[in-house]
């Protein structure tokens, strides 16, 4: 284990963990882990899928306490008992998944949870949100209802809720899976802002060039212990890796990379004549609060190819998915897939009986129930197909499909009896790509399948996303992820402020006009 | 893999529903005491008359039998999410169907018309059940709007019946008539009122678990009441389970009913329901909603009931024990329900 001693500051830490565990039943999620933030100071913390991060960033904030060991707030040691708690202690959070309500307002987001009986000065609160924005630099508006803002908008709200107190310390859970490339650098000049305000931050992420672009320090979990905490400068992207994966900072092993780190090359394009299995004219998609989201959307995909759906969330993917998985008609124009039209029955079991697997991007609203065991969430996208019986369901099968999807994919998890809410995001989302892709589907409806998954697993996903391919799926891949879409796919189609570009060929195009397109620029 | 469905563990659930009844317990002590009596003599006979003797015990067994049924109808609808409030009324329009029918079974041989007549009851109960099903499934009317609203169109409906078309031939009293010995259920024990009705509902018991944990269409139930997203997204239709699901509550509730006039009371009369109704729904939440935990806690309440009228008989306590004690568990159960739910916020 290597230790800090670069600098040696004279002010307090704003916090200081000591020896910290924090145990689940058998499961070490944290062992031992000390770690301090000194004023101004902004943190990584990384880590492998189940590394423990999480947990870290809950015992900080209150929200579980640890089994052992000691937090230090500004050199006071304390017991944080709640998220208020935390928050009275100058520790601000935002977790992944937001809470927000969505008829409100900025402004009376901020004002909840803490305002006393009696009538909203509005007023007041309008200035306080300018005021907090003003400070750090941040675009919103406080009169914006929650419902109208899109990811991004959402963690400002965050953000600024976190800070209309007055935070020494900001946490932040995986802020950035959920960004698009320019939310990313806005965010990041709110964390300067902040950091020159002398406020340090805890920052969790899976992407490494967050690390380069804002940290200071860079601290890697393995297994629930600290296995490296340097100065960024001082690591380079290959030991942060290996860190990761093997716990010490020497170069990988070549036998513990996972297959998906080696890219296997293009076998064939798809054949023209290949057989198209999703086609969509002409499509008109609501949202749910009604207004327009796409509008004259048309395109097809072949067998044996794979679509990039791009562009900043918010933009119509999701109501696109969700009509193509059947959970939505079109508002306008029609859907074919494998030979359902939406102009017929059109819903999720015809769909999925025709061969469609869809990984939905709000994993914990729609594709998994989180006081379920692993095994029984296995079962959710097979009920109506005779692969767990009819009537009488086959458990014995469903826990041997789960067990051999814990080996594939690496699910850390006391067993397929254990409830899925149990798991770390990542994991989670491995039992959910797993279940999908169980039963050979001839219609892949990816929404960002990596989204929260360490960088080994998505080397693993983007490779068995290519085998299906190339054993004949027809893959519409939603990503805000240049890398990725540059990865994986053959096509790609940009949907932007109501409008839809392309779709065109890969090899016809390049990141920066995706990009340009993605801003909503011709 | 099946115990996270419903094999009995003690979760963190269980655990806090022993604490709260624990609590209420004290709680009821305390009123004994303040209404100034010993507490430990009513205990001793809420208890003893309750469960100890070999009259309480049949007597307990009697009134678990329709508590058992309609409780398992209660579970079955609130594992899908649909409060079903509806069980009076479904559990009266049971019996007076199949009591209507009953002159047209009577002439058959037994071995046919007793199943027939349960079977009569069971129908009954299911379109009552139905009807707020539909309306919920078409229309999206709230279920428990719609079952209240049914059961005073049921009380009225009976009440209406048992003065009318099925009043007893004498046309003295507002019942019906007697059922035939034909079609009354066979009494098991001799000096008791304990009837094959309690062969029934340990039937129903097994069936209803092996629904629930076995069969496609109770994970279909589990997972649409625990996250209906989810339950869409995996091609589940919400609509229908919740029609099917308020049908079978109701054909448990309405099988309770015939059950009850034809291993009890022998015929139709007013009031016989006697609140099985609001108790079948404490039953359910007191099992956790777990088909295996029904008839236990079917049979606490019974002898609750049992004891606290030889209480009420032989003591100065001035208020039915039995009613507090079921309300404080309702309540104290919607107050855990709303804090998870605040909790998972
Ligand atoms: N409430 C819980 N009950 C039981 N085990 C838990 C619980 N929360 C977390 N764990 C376990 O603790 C370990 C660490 O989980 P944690 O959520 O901290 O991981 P993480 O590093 O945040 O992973 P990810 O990148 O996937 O989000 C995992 O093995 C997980 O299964
Ligand atoms: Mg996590």
């Amino acid at each position: 284990m290597m230790q800090t001693n670069h600098a040696a500051h004279t002010t307090v830490p704003v916090l200081e963990l000591a020896h910290l565990s924090k145990s689940y039943g058998e499961v070490r999620a944290v062992a031992g882990l000390s770690l301090s933030l000194n004023p101004g100071e902004v943190v990584a913390l990384l880590g492998e899928n189940g590394a423990g991060k999480s947990t870290v960033v809950n015992m900080i904030t209150g929200m579980t306490r640890p089994n052992s060991g000691q937090i230090r707030v500004r050199g006071k040691e304390v017991l944080i008992a709640s998220p208020r708690d935390a928050l009275d202690r100058g520790i601000g959070v935002v977790h992944q998944h937001y809470a927000l309500v969505g008829d409100f307002t900025v402004a009376e987001t901020l004002a909840l949870g803490r305002a006393g009986p009696g009538r909203l000065n509005r007023q007041a609160l309008h200035a306080e949100v300018r005021r907090v924005a003003e400070r750090i630099g941040m675009q919103i508006e406080a009169g914006a209802l929650i419902g109208s803002l899109d990811v991004a908008g959402q963690q400002r709200v965050e953000i600024l809720k976190a800070l209309s107190r007055e935070v020494g310390l900001l946490v932040l859970d995986e802020p950035t899976a959920v960004l698009s490339p320019e939310d990313v650098a806005r965010l990041f000049d709110v964390v300067r802002a902040l950091r020159a305000d002398g406020v340090a931050i805890l920052m969790v992420t899976h992407r490494l060039a967050d690390v380069f672009a804002v940290c200071d320090r860079a601290a890697v979990m393995h297994s629930g212990q600290l296995v490296c905490d340097l100065p960024v400068m001082d690591v380079t992207s290959e030991g942060l890796i290996s860190a990761m994966i093997s716990g010490s900072t020497d170069t990988v092993q070549e036998s513990e990379r996972m297959p998906g780190d080696v890219m296997p090359a293009r076998q064939a394009a798809p054949a023209n004549d290949a057989p198209t299995r999703v086609s969509v004219r002409d499509l008109a998609l609501r949202r749910a609060n009604g207004s327009q989201a796409v509008q004259g959307l048309s395109f097809d995909i072949r067998a044996g190819e794979i679509m990039a759906l791009a562009g900043v969330d918010g933009n119509g993917q999701s109501e696109l998915v969700q009509c193509l998985a059947g959970v939505n008609l079109p508002d306008g124009g029609t859907a074919e897939i494998c030979n359902c039209s939406s102009d017929g029955p059109w819903s999720p079991r015809v769909l999925r009986h025709a061969g469609v697997a869809h990984v939905p991007d709000d994993r914990r609203r729609q594709a998994i129930i989180s006081d379920l065991s692993l095994g029984a969430n296995m079962i959710l996208s097979h009920v109506f197909s005779r692969r767990y019986g009819r009537a009488m369901l086959d458990w014995s099968r469903a826990r041997d499909d789960t067990s051999r999807a814990i080996d594939e994919y690496d699910i850390r998890t006391t067993g397929p009896d254990q409830p899925i809410g149990r798991l770390s995001g990542g994991n989670q989302q491995k039992l959910v790509l797993a279940r999908e892709l169980l039963a050979g589907p001839k219609v892949i409806l990816a929404a960002h399948p990596s989204r929260g998954l360490d960088i080994r697993t998505i080397g693993a996903v983007q490779n068995i996303l290519r085998q299906q391919r190339d054993a004949g799926a027809a893959i519409l891949l939603v990503s805000a992820d240049l890398d990725e879409i540059r990865a994986l796919a053959d096509r790609v189609v940009v949907l932007a402020a109501g409008g839809a570009f392309g779709p065109v060929d890969m090899a016809q195009t390049d990141t920066a006009q995706i990009g340009a397109w993605m801003a909503g620029h011709t | 893999m099946k115990s996270s469905l419903v094999l009995p563990s003690l979760d963190r659930d269980s655990r806090v529903a022993l604490l709260v009844l624990g609590i209420g317990a004290l709680a009821l002590l305390g009123l004994i005491a303040l209404a100034g009596e010993s507490p430990l003599r009513i205990l001793a006979i809420l208890i003893g008359e309750g469960f100890l003797n070999r009259a309480g015990i049949a007597d307990s067994l009697v009134r678990s039998i329709p508590l058992t049924l309609a409780g398992l109808g209660v579970v079955l609808a609130f594992r899908a999410g649909v409060f079903n409030i509806g069980v009076e009324g479904q559990l009266l329009i049971g019996a007076a169907l199949a009591v209507a029918c009953a002159p047209i079974l009577s002439p058959l041989p037994s071995a046919l018309s007793l199943p027939l007549l349960l079977l009569a009851g069971t129908l009954g109960g299911a379109v009552w059940g139905g009807i707020a099903g539909f309306l919920k499934a078409r229309f999206g009317a709230n279920e428990i709007i719609a079952t209240i609203m049914l059961n005073y169109i049921a009380i009225q409906m009976v009440s209406w019946l048992i003065r009318g078309p099925l009043q007893e031939a004498s046309g003295i009293f507002p019942r019906s008539d007697k059922l035939a010995n034909s079609l009354r259920l066979p009494i098991l024990f001799d000096g008791t009122r304990l009837s094959a009705g309690l062969i029934v509902a340990a039937l129903a018991c097994v069936a209803v678990w092996f629904l629930v944990a076995r069969s496609r269409y109770g994970y279909a139930l589990t997972v649409t009441g625990k996250n209906p997203d989810a339950a869409r997204y995996g091609g589940i239709r919400p609509g229908v389970i919740a029609f099917s699901v308020l049908c079978l509550s109701g054909a448990l509730a309405g099988l309770a009913g015939i059950v009850e006039v034809s291993g009890l009371h022998g015929r139709l009369q007013e009031g016989f329901v006697g609140g099985i109704g609001i108790t079948a729904i404490a039953v359910a939440l007191l099992a956790r909603l777990n088909p295996i935990w029904v008839p236990v806690a079917a049979f606490g309440f019974s002898g609750l009931y049992v004891g606290s009228d030889s209480v009420a008989r032989l003591t100065e306590v001035p208020f039915p024990l039995v009613h507090v004690i079921e309300g404080m568990i309702v309540l104290a159960f919607l107050v855990l329900q709303i804090l998870t739910m605040a909790k998972e916020r």
